[in-house]
């Protein structure tokens, strides 16, 4: 494999001036970057002879990229390359042993026992050690909850981390946790104790050189503020090997798929995209492009179910939902490719999904379930609850995405007597507040964590998303919502470790939250990313949406799917 | 009986403010201002018999090509874009009127009236001008905008809030020479009441000046409320030429589609046509109104 630099490919079509403008202004950045870049490397201290490639990929940095500062997803991708957990997840879904050598559960499932990798050393030149690791938790146990969109939290659950010889730490648990592997030592990055321990200060420890210590892949080699581009290069004395991918230059380029056409990125994702963005990569050999459908950035319409009256009237719920059709919004805002909203909430290539009541379009028949239920249609045509209060909610929604998006629920809510009072909002605390403290009636918002995953997680996201013995602000989990059965069973499939019993659970689970409907995806579209073969090949989206989606270290350091092998 | 001429006074009189005469009117400039102008006025009164749908209504499926059905196509969730472009006229012409009418309303207030009293008021309100003319002009509505919510009405309200200080600051001067000139003297001493002389020398002194200032706050205006809709400002359950060419621009990819020229480039040759007959009636006015222009013929 030869390294990558920005030589434009032979395409199947001409770009006209407009088009080769637009994509040679997102990918100036970008070639500013790579003409910084020294020349291919062959000599691999830790592997072959083969020269590695140098990745661009098409967005700048989310926040600063420490465990304490770095926003979201791909925020948590940024610094993640930084730094490193016990555990990490590959493209097949296995947990690899990172950090930890070795992992062993308990036969109670309360002590998890981790064995150390010996010679792993922090980017500093220091060594790697059990105390570390102990600190680590304890660090963040002491510390608050960070706000979202910070998405590593305290980790809950654990109550107590030893060390128990030279190169072995144990944790023991309130109570078994079956996610405790993935969402605990798979994704809480290990920090160095000699740097963090006299810090209080953890959202404004922003010094590259010293809080961006760690034993990561990649050492982080300019930093430009938030939005601002990144430059990552390889450390070759990371513990497995010198990483596949050499170089990662990160910068925003506001049309990913042109600076893919034009050579000033390697990567270009998006959701529900229409032909004509895909045409010109999927009839040439260069690109290659994987899909999947049900990532985290469904659309749902929430119900404040505090607010009483209607919203918490399950019937009332079930109409709006029959009143939508969700299959006309893949349709117009994913150009067909994608899926209904599931209103067992589970995403369509979750594996634990399984068929619930669907509550297919039918505005006769959302009628009829207002009729009987006593609500009224008024002579405005706004129906009325039996205490004369009319079906009219205000409902809030971001003014830029989601638009479209209100254009087709707000009629078709219309249709059957309620009111949707249309409050478009900017993204920040306009929009999220209400959402967060409860003071909504209705909204619809993307998915944007901090659940773990999606829905296609683990299917504990149903615990995190409607169990009301959950934390009581979430930007994300449905509101007020209380069912004590299905309460009883979130917190049992948590602690079942057999799958077959664990499946049953989370089934009756579904059917709970379908026959309930605290809250409804309205639609599923279908995630592509489209990618240039000859920089890596082997791409996919993690397993389970989490702790990353398709920026996963384990492909840049190995160049491939799998394990832990360098390519 | 007439009063003796005083050289003095003859010399400290403005010249007598001219009216828009024929040639005026003939004007190139202002026959083609005039003409657009009204035919934005004709489709905006006659948008509900223009249209071909209802604008906000889903009537289509999303992203259609021009048709016979839609002559322009639809937008991403299934509305006509023509029907879109002939209903934004209507907001485009609003905020282009009634913006500049509270502009030149504020203006007045703190321009001439104060001028008029004199004194420290006068030097105060003039003050308040100067400092408004300091600040920051875009930067400053964007973050008013940003404050006070996304409506049509407080994007009338920041538009206008922008062109308080320019007009103010051409009024108060035009008022403080009118307030000084010789024959509004001559006119108090021979009896001329407050009223008299308002109606019969300042507002015919100002009113040549607030046209001028009307016309070409407008076409800032229309371009302003383009601005800030495209800013994501605007009332996105709105319909506006604006919120028309944020939506087409903020499309994945925009130009991976041929779908800019019948989605982004009408709503922008609008407001280029909307914005220049202003900019040409204001050109054409002038020559004639224009206190530089007259200083200098």
């Amino acid at each position: 494999m030869t390294d990558e630099r920005p030589d434009t490919p032979a395409r199947p079509f001409s770009l006209d001036r407009r088009q080769f403008l637009l994509a040679a202004l997102g990918g100036a950045g970008a070639l500013a970057l790579g003409a910084c870049s020294s020349s291919d490397d062959s000599s691999r201290p830790g592997g072959g002879s083969a020269s590695r490639p140098t990745l661009r990929l098409a967005h700048g940095a989310l926040g600063f990229p420490s465990p304490f500062a770095s926003n979201g997803g791909p925020g948590y991708n940024q610094m993640i390359l930084l730094f490193d957990t016990l555990l990490w997840k590959d493209g097949t879904g296995e947990l690899l042993p990172w950090l930890a050598k070795s992992h062993k559960v308990s036969e109670d499932k309360l002590t998890h026992t981790f064995e150390l990798r010996e010679g792993v050393k922090w980017s500093d030149g220091r060594p790697l050690t059990t105390d570390d690791v102990v600190f680590t938790f304890d660090y963040y146990a002491k510390n608050d909850p960070l706000s979202p969109p910070v998405i590593i939290q305290p980790p809950k659950g654990i109550a107590k981390v030893a060390k128990t010889g030279a190169n072995t730490v144990e944790f023991t648990l309130d109570k078994p946790r079956i996610t405790f592997a993935e969402q605990v030592a798979g994704a809480v990055p290990i920090i160095p104790k000699h740097v963090w321990e006299s810090i209080r200060d953890l959202a404004g420890s922003l010094d590259p050189e010293v809080h961006l210590v760690g034993t990561g892949p990649y050492r982080l080699e300019s930093y430009n503020d938030d939005g601002g581009p990144l430059l990552y290069t390889a450390r070759d004395d990371y513990f497995l090997g010198a990483p596949y991918v050499k170089r990662i230059e990160m910068n925003n380029i506001t049309d990913a798929f042109s600076g893919l056409l034009s050579g000033g990125s390697d990567v270009a994702r998006g959701f529900g995209l229409r032909d004509d963005i895909l045409a010109p990569f999927e009839s040439n050999p260069e690109y290659g492009k994987i899909t999947e459908l049900g990532s985290f950035v469904t659309a749902q319409l929430y119900w404040n179910l505090g607010k009483g009256g209607a919203l918490a009237d399950p019937r009332f719920r079930q109409a709006c939902v029959m009143a939508i059709d969700r299959k006309d919004l893949v349709t117009r805002l994913a150009a067909g490719k994608g899926q209904p909203g599931n209103p067992g909430f589970l995403g369509p290539q979750n594996p634990f999904r399984v068929p619930v009541r669907q509550y297919d379009f039918d505005v006769a028949g959302a009628n009829a379930l207002l009729d009987g239920a006593g609500y009224r249609m008024g002579s405005n045509g706004v129906r009325q609850t039996p205490d004369g209060k009319p079906l009219s909610f205000e409902l809030r929604y971001d003014n830029a995405d989601a638009v479209p998006l209100s254009e087709l629920v707000i009629p078709a809510l219309k249709r059957i007597g309620v009111e949707p009072r249309p409050k478009p909002a900017l993204i920040g605390p306009e929009l999220f507040g209400p959402k967060l403290f409860g003071g909504h009636e209705m909204a619809i918002l993307p998915y944007p964590g901090p659940a773990p995953g999606g829905p296609n997680a683990d299917p504990d996201v149903l615990r995190e998303m409607f169990s009301s013995r959950g934390p009581a602000v979430s930007l994300t989990a449905a509101n007020k919502y209380v069912n004590p059965t299905f309460d009883d069973l979130a917190d049992k499939q948590l602690v079942t470790f057999d799958e077959a019993e664990r499946r049953a659970i989370v089934t009756r689970m579904q059917q709970i939250i379908a026959d309930d409907i605290p809250l409804i995806p309205l639609y599923y579209p279908e995630s592509a990313l489209v990618f240039r073969k000859r920089v890596l090949d082997q791409w996919y989206f993690t397993p389970g949406q989490f702790p990353t989606s398709e920026d996963n270290k384990q492909l840049f350091i190995t160049g491939q799917k799998s394990g832990t092998k360098i390519r | 009986m007439t009063a003796p001429a005083d050289p003095r006074l003859e010399a400290e009189t403005p010249r007598p403010q001219r009216r828009p005469g024929p040639s005026v009117l003939r004007s190139p400039l202002m026959v083609v201002g005039l003409t657009v102008l009204g035919l934005l006025v004709f489709v905006a009164v006659f948008a509900p018999l223009l249209a071909t749908h209802d604008p906000k209504v889903v009537t289509g499926a999303a992203l259609e090509r021009p048709s016979a059905r839609h002559w322009l196509g639809t937008n991403d969730s299934g509305r006509d874009l023509f029907s879109q472009l002939v209903y934004g006229t209507r907001v485009s012409l609003l905020v282009g009127s009634v913006g500049p009418s509270l502009a030149l309303l504020g203006a007045v207030m703190i321009g001439v009236l104060p001028a008029l009293i004199g004194g420290r008021v006068d030097r105060l309100s003039n003050r308040f001008v100067v400092f408004l003319l300091a600040l920051p002009g875009l930067p400053l509505l964007v973050l008013i905008g940003a404050l006070v919510g996304q409506n049509q009405w407080a994007i009338i309200i920041v538009i206008a809030t922008g062109g308080i200080a320019p007009n103010a600051r051409i009024l108060r001067a035009k008022a403080l020479s009118l307030r000084e000139a010789g024959f509004i003297s001559a006119a108090r001493g021979f009896g001329g009441g407050p009223f008299y002389v308002l109606r019969r020398h300042f507002v015919p002194g100002l009113g040549p000046l607030i046209l001028v200032g009307f016309v070409t706050w407008a076409s800032t205006a229309i371009a302003l409320e383009a601005g800030l809709a495209f800013l994501g400002l605007g009332d996105p359950s709105g319909v506006s030429w604006g919120l028309m060419l944020e939506r087409g621009l903020s499309q994945r990819s925009l130009y991976f589609s041929p779908m800019w020229t019948w989605w982004v480039l009408p709503p922008g040759i609008a407001i280029t046509i909307a914005v220049m007959s202003f900019t040409f009636v204001g050109v054409a006015l002038e020559p004639t109104f224009n206190p530089r222009w007259l200083r200098s013929s």
